[in-house]
Formats: C-alpha cells, sequence, structure tokens
C-alpha cells in the first residue's frame, strides 16, 4: 500500500511543474483558504477571487518553496496577504457605519433573532480593523494556534495576543445584547 | 499577575496553549479573582457566539477552476522560465550524469582557455620600429638651432626627446 504523499512532497512535485500534484493540494486546501477568505470579506465572490488567487500566487513561487513551516500554515499566509491587501485598497471597512449596522442588526425583528445576531456577528467582525480581523478569523473561524496566527500574519506570539486582545474587547462590546443573553 | 495579563492569556489557557508555569500561575489568580472568573466565562460566550454564526459553503467546481486557470498560464510560465538561465536551478534540475557532464567541459573548457592565454603572453613584446620624425618630416634644417631655442624645443618634443637631455 502506498501512501499518500505529503503537502510538502506535493509542493515540490508541483514547483517541477506537476499540476496534478498541485490539484491534490487545491482539493485538499481549498475549504480552508477559501473560508479564511470568506471570513474576512464577508463576500463570496470576492473570497473566491483571494483563494484563487492564493494557489496560484503558490503554484507560481512553488519552483523556490522551501518547506520551512507546514504548507496550511504556508496557504494562510499568502490568504492573509492578499486578504490585508485588499482591505488596503478598498475603503476601510472598520468605520463607525458599522457600529452602526450592528446596532441596526441587534435592534431588528425579534422572531429573527438567529438571522440577527448572524448579521450581527458579521457586522461586529466588519467593524475591527483588518489586522485584529484577520486574526479573529483564524483563531475563532480556522481554529489556528497562537504560534500559527504568528506564521501566517509574521508577527509574533505576542503581538498575536494583542491583536486578539483587541478584536475580542471590540467583538464584545458590538455583540454585548448576545453575550448577556 | 496582574488582571490585565491573565485576562490577555484566557484564550490560551482554554485551548491549553500556555507554558505550563504560566498556566499554573493564571490557576492561581483564576481561584481568587471574580473578575478574571467573569472575563473567561465572557471568553466562553463570545467564541459560542462566533462558532454559530454560519459560514458559507464553498461554491461547487471551485479546485476546477482554479487549475484550469493554471493550466492555462502554465505554458506560458514554462517558457519564461527557460528563457532565462538560473544556474543553480539548473544544477538542482538536471541528473547526475549530465551534471558530470557539464562540469567537465567546463574544466576542459578553461583549461584550453588556460593554455591558449599562457601561449600568447610568454611571447617576447616585438619592438615597434622607431622612426625618425625629423627624418620623416625633413627638419634637418633645424638640427643647428641655437642651444635653448624654441626651435630645439620643438625638434625635443617632435623626436620623443622632451626634458632628455641631448
Amino acid at each position: 500500500m502506498t501512501r499518500d504523499p505529503s503537502d510538502e512532497e506535493l509542493m515540490l512535485s508541483a514547483g517541477r511543474g506537476d499540476l496534478d500534484a498541485f490539484e491534490q493540494l487545491v482539493l485538499r486546501h481549498q475549504h480552508s483558504a477559501w473560508n479564511a477568505a470568506y471570513q474576512f470579506l464577508g463576500d463570496a465572490a470576492e473570497a473566491e477571487d483571494i483563494a484563487q488567487e492564493a494557489f496560484l500566487n503558490i503554484l507560481k513561487s512553488a519552483p523556490r518553496y522551501r518547506p520551512t513551516a507546514s504548507f496550511r500554515t504556508y496557504l494562510y499566509r499568502v490568504v492573509t496577504r492578499l486578504c490585508l491587501d485588499r482591505a488596503r485598497k478598498k475603503h476601510p471597512a472598520y468605520t463607525d457605519e458599522h457600529d452602526e449596522m450592528a446596532s441596526r442588526a441587534t435592534s431588528a425583528l425579534d422572531d429573527l433573532i438567529k438571522d440577527e445576531r448572524d448579521r450581527a456577528v458579521r457586522a461586529a467582525l466588519d467593524s475591527l480593523p483588518p489586522a485584529q480581523r484577520m486574526a479573529a478569523v483564524l483563531r475563532y473561524y480556522e481554529g489556528l494556534s497562537y504560534a500559527d496566527i504568528g506564521e501566517a500574519m509574521e508577527n509574533t506570539v505576542k503581538g498575536v495576543e494583542r491583536l486578539l486582545a483587541r478584536a475580542r474587547t471590540g467583538l464584545e462590546s458590538n455583540l454585548r445584547r448576545f453575550l448577556e443573553e | 499577575m496582574h488582571c490585565k495579563h491573565v485576562q490577555r492569556k484566557l484564550d490560551a489557557y482554554e485551548s491549553d496553549e500556555l507554558a505550563p508555569q504560566v498556566r499554573r500561575l493564571v490557576d492561581e489568580h483564576l481561584r481568587s479573582c471574580e473578575r478574571c472568573g467573569q472575563a473567561l466565562r465572557r471568553l466562553r460566550k463570545l467564541k459560542g457566539v462566533l462558532e454559530a454564526a454560519p459560514g458559507a459553503s464553498l461554491p461547487a467546481g471551485f479546485a476546477e477552476r482554479v487549475v484550469q486557470k493554471a493550466r492555462r498560464r502554465r505554458p506560458a510560465a514554462a517558457v519564461s522560465s527557460h528563457s532565462t538561465l538560473n544556474p543553480l536551478r539548473w544544477w538542482q534540475d538536471n541528473p547526475a550524469g549530465i551534471r558530470v557532464a557539464a562540469a567537465a567541459s567546463v574544466a576542459i573548457g578553461l583549461a584550453v582557455g588556460g593554455l591558449l592565454g599562457a601561449n600568447t603572453w610568454s611571447k617576447a613584446p616585438q619592438e615597434k620600429p622607431s622612426a625618425d620624425p625629423v627624418s620623416i618630416y625633413n627638419l634637418d634644417y633645424l638640427g643647428d638651432a641655437p642651444s635653448g631655442s624654441l626651435a630645439e624645443s620643438y625638434l625635443a618634443l617632435v623626436s620623443g626627446r622632451n626634458g632628455e637631455d641631448k
């Protein structure tokens, strides 16, 4: 019985031009890349753009790839860079408008509490500055450790601790109503 | 440990990511601090609310679209990567036999080049026949010019004796 090649082995093959190896990598990690981008951007079409670009960038740089960190962390790093770059190019999403949206969402119809809560969570995430939002997405939706978030965001564990502490303060203040229930 | 520091560690405490000695300090602090205990309960609720929010599902055919794009881009990338020679990359990509042959060719080339160069440099430089500008330009009539005159200086200049004693 032959064992499945590791991500790193597939990546080295992709670097030598093996597109079947690249396809296997995409199939293995498409959910992670797409979901991280989606939770950050809140838009399925934009998330697809970012996730596709991330995989194509990875293929382009595959000949120079050296397996120093896990492939998954490497993928998150590429997705993070693209997401933060997209957030920089767009008008900042974290304005008072979103605080307003959050409070509007939280005061919507009582019989749609679930729907209201989901929209409030989205608005609360959007209200965060991009780096805090990315740290929160990687932590609470992708389940990364502090060390892996540090790798993905090119930051220290202490820096990630500070980012996440500020992100939680922002989220708690926008979602207070749901936390008191 | 101060409350502010403890509260910053609570998330990692929950997922058991703290070093044992730090975890022990947080444990001790939580036993006696109601405020940090409340912060821990608030954190658990926040995580519950965040995780309950539904994500959208991955669009169908995502992987196929990525691979299709990769296949379309690949030929151009292949051409460009061949058009610029990267010696290190070439060395890594080729089998040992080809590398040995290439190394031998380079060594032979260097040896032949070295021999030819040494042969060229070892030849004695040929002396150029020196032409006497005085006879070439028919300046003989200036030969009787008095010492220190302008004509004598001119003769010294054209015959390459400038600054030399007569």
